[in-house]
């Protein structure tokens, strides 16, 4: 008897809790985010458990599903996204009594995204992710966020249908649709090009990466709040995941048919992103840019196709999720009942907020890559892995990136510490749970740049053990 | 010989006078209301070249409630043909399967997603 | 028998179709539709490799992919309708508030 799949089972009977009691508190029902929050925590402890556990790796239902370290840092991550997203959207009604309901829904389809071993697997994980977020993106009701809604729903569908094609273009060649039993050696060329190609735009398309990211800032944009962190954070983790998996698994030892391009491209989104967030004058915009630019250097880690990529990867997603957690809470806060904050709304925040202004400093540091955050750490990571991999045009790039991006996130903390033009403003509110959030999330991106020695731990073991396969 | 006959000759008398009791019992039986919707080309929920204004939302909903449970239980069919060779294990999947759609048409039902008004 | 290569030139010819229609109309139901059409175009080239390799895997998928495909289209026509009701005109260029 194995608990490999206990923490997707855990969330699972944790939705069917949560919608009874959404069923049976009906309006006031912050026992469903109570619900919620207790089956990520249990969904957590049972992550932990799974990982000193000496059944590892597992492959279940007929290599359909692998359960490895790497599986169960995903889990990890995108527990601490969906624990992130429910908090900063505490009891908020704005959002409808849906919402821990669809958080959990989306979080269910990430971390099978993590364990996809499998064409059915991988499609029914990117599904179960998109689907709650679509409804989420369009919860708010106003013409925005329903505008928002139907431009993800659009070019979801539109890029998953790329993705099937591919998929079904490789299963052709193929004949099988596991991952590790694909054979590039005796596929048939053509085909299996055109399929992978078209696979890979499909998933390069839900992370946002350059020549497919015209939909990121406009559905960041207009969504609410929480969701937008949730897709900033969450959905990242579940595409770079399952894009790894795909291609080390079944096309490790060809890397030439997709390594180079995924380099260009990735050059290409660290620049391109950079260089679009200098000109935002709204701050979700701005983070969406830099979401793009992220993107672009998870890339990195993965066209560098070794193991100190695969490690770097992994490392980059916990302080960027920490970030965007970080700077989303504090957009939140300021933001109050309103659902956007433009770069003039920061003027004077150093003087309204001290502390506030502080954590924001923190959160655009980390995403900009100084020093005693730990997006420099990741960063650091990031080129190493590339000039490892004989590819120094990949570091080239990513350092003129962050340069770039440094830019763009000095421009709203040079907002914040202006002196504000006169009128006294009301003070901030700190909702309690987004509170928490704010504080954890800034505390671990300062610790994981001064002391990173045991999440590198951990994902150096998480990354050999997914080399060796 | 003829016999035989005669007993399909039976069958298909009673049939034609049972579908011609079933199809005029309604005239015969029901109610009887003319004019009104029943001149509408539809009568369906849809009124035909209604005001710009106009939109029923409410037919819609029911109908993509009615689409996504039916190809839910749609899956239940590849399961029936091979119910033999799955044994216990395939019965006991399907009851997982089932005690979902459950739970999501409780879900719908309560949340007031079948009201008509 | 029809020929492998026919079904998957249909269903490829189906992709494009779908492709193209996204790209270019303008009605969101219909570049929704267009959208719908992709996916139907790999469940059945999946169908078709299936029966010639004579395998289940890629019927399951197929059956996969209708089955998401009417989640789907719920959710979307359930967005499109609340879309429709907050402005009374259904023109993606008119969808247009947020720039981009």
């Amino acid at each position: 008897m194995t608990y490999a799949l206990w923490p997707e089972y855990s969330v699972v009977i944790g939705v069917f809790v949560t919608m009874i009691a959404v069923m049976v508190f009906n309006r006031r029902s912050i026992q469903a985010y109570w619900v919620g929050l207790a089956t990520i925590v249990v969904s957590g402890i049972i992550t932990i458990a799974d990982w000193s556990s000496k059944s590892l790796p597992v492959a279940l239902y007929g290599h359909a599903v692998t359960v490895d370290a790497f599986s169960l840092v995903v889990n990890g991550l995108v527990l601490v996204a969906a624990a992130g997203a429910l908090m900063i959207g505490w009891n908020d009604k704005r959002y409808g009594p849906d919402f821990p309901v669809l958080v959990l829904l989306a979080l269910l389809g990430m971390m099978v995204l993590g364990l996809a071993n499998n064409f059915v697997v991988l499609f029914i994980g990117i599904e179960l992710l998109s689907l709650p977020l679509y409804i989420l993106a369009a919860s708010r009701g106003t013409g925005e966020s329903g505008e928002a809604g139907l431009k993800y729903l659009l070019l979801g569908a539109f890029s998953s249908g790329i993705l099937l094609f591919g998929l079904a273009l490789l299963y052709g060649a193929s004949g099988t649709l596991v991952f590790t039993h694909l054979d590039p050696a005796h596929m048939i060329l053509p085909l299996a090009g055109a399929g992978l190609a078209l696979t890979v735009v499909g998933l390069v398309f839900k992370l946002g990466i350059v020549p497919f990211h015209m939909w990121i800032p406009d559905v960041y944009e207009g969504s609410p709040l929480p969701v937008t962190t949730y897709m900033a954070f969450g959905t990242k983790v579940g595409a770079a995941a399952i894009l790894m998996r795909f291609l080390f698994f079944g096309f490790s030892l060809d890397a030439g048919w997709w390594g180079p391009a995924l380099g260009y491209l990735a050059v290409l989104t660290m620049v391109v992103g950079n260089l679009l967030a200098l000109a935002q004058k709204d701050l979700k915009r701005l983070l969406a840019y830099s979401g793009i630019a992220n993107a672009g250097y998870l890339l990195v880690g993965i066209s560098a196709h070794n193991m100190f990529g695969a490690r770097a990867l992994l490392f980059y997603l916990l302080p960027y999720g920490l970030a965007v957690l970080a700077a989303f809470a504090v957009i939140q806060f300021v933001a109050g009942e309103r659902d956007s904050l433009s770069l003039d709304d920061l003027t004077g925040l150093a003087y309204r907020s001290p502390w506030l202004a502080a954590f924001l400093t923190v959160a655009m540091l980390s995403l900009a890559g100084i020093p005693l955050t730990g997006g420099f750490v990741g960063k650091f990571y990031l080129i190493q892995a590339a000039l490892f991999a004989n590819q120094p045009g990949l570091a080239i790039g990513l350092v003129v990136g962050a340069m770039v991006g440094l830019a763009a996130y000095v421009r709203p903390l040079q907002r914040a510490f202006s002196k504000a033009a006169g009128e006294s403003s009301e003070p901030i509110r700190w909702p309690v749970a987004g509170s928490i959030v704010l504080v954890v999330a800034v505390v671990a991106t300062i610790g994981l740049g001064v002391y990173p020695a045991p999440v590198v731990h951990i994902v150096n073991h998480s990354a050999a053990f997914y080399w060796l396969h | 010989m003829i016999t035989h006959y005669g007993a399909l000759l039976l069958y298909v008398l009673v049939a034609f006078a049972v579908a011609y009791l079933v199809a005029s019992s309604s005239q015969h039986a029901g109610p009887k209301a003319p004019g009104g919707l029943k001149r509408v080309t539809y009568e369906s929920g849809i009124v035909p070249e209604a005001p710009v204004k106009y939109f029923s939302v409410r037919f819609y909903r029911v109908a993509m409630f009615f689409m996504i449970f039916d190809v839910a239980v749609m899956s239940l069919y590849p399961w029936a043909t091979s119910l033999k060779s799955l044994h216990q294990a395939g019965m006991l999947r399907v009851l997982a399967f089932l005690v979902i759609v459950a739970m999501a048409f409780t879900y719908v039902w309560n949340r007031g997603g079948f009201q008509w008004d | 028998m029809i020929p492998l290569n026919w079904i998957v030139g249909l269903g490829a010819a189906l992709f494009a179709i779908g492709a193209v229609g996204v790209m270019v109309r303008k009605n969101p139901l219909i570049m929704f539709m267009a959208a719908e059409m992709m996916w139907n175009a790999a469940a059945l080239v999946f169908v078709a490799y299936a029966r010639s390799f004579h395998a289940m895997s890629g019927q399951v998928m197929a059956f996969i992919i209708i089955g998401t495909a009417a989640a789907e289209v719920g959710i979307g026509l359930a967005i499109i309708v609340s879309v429709y009701h907050h402005r009374h005109r259904l023109d993606i260029d008119e969808v247009s508030q947020l720039k981009g």
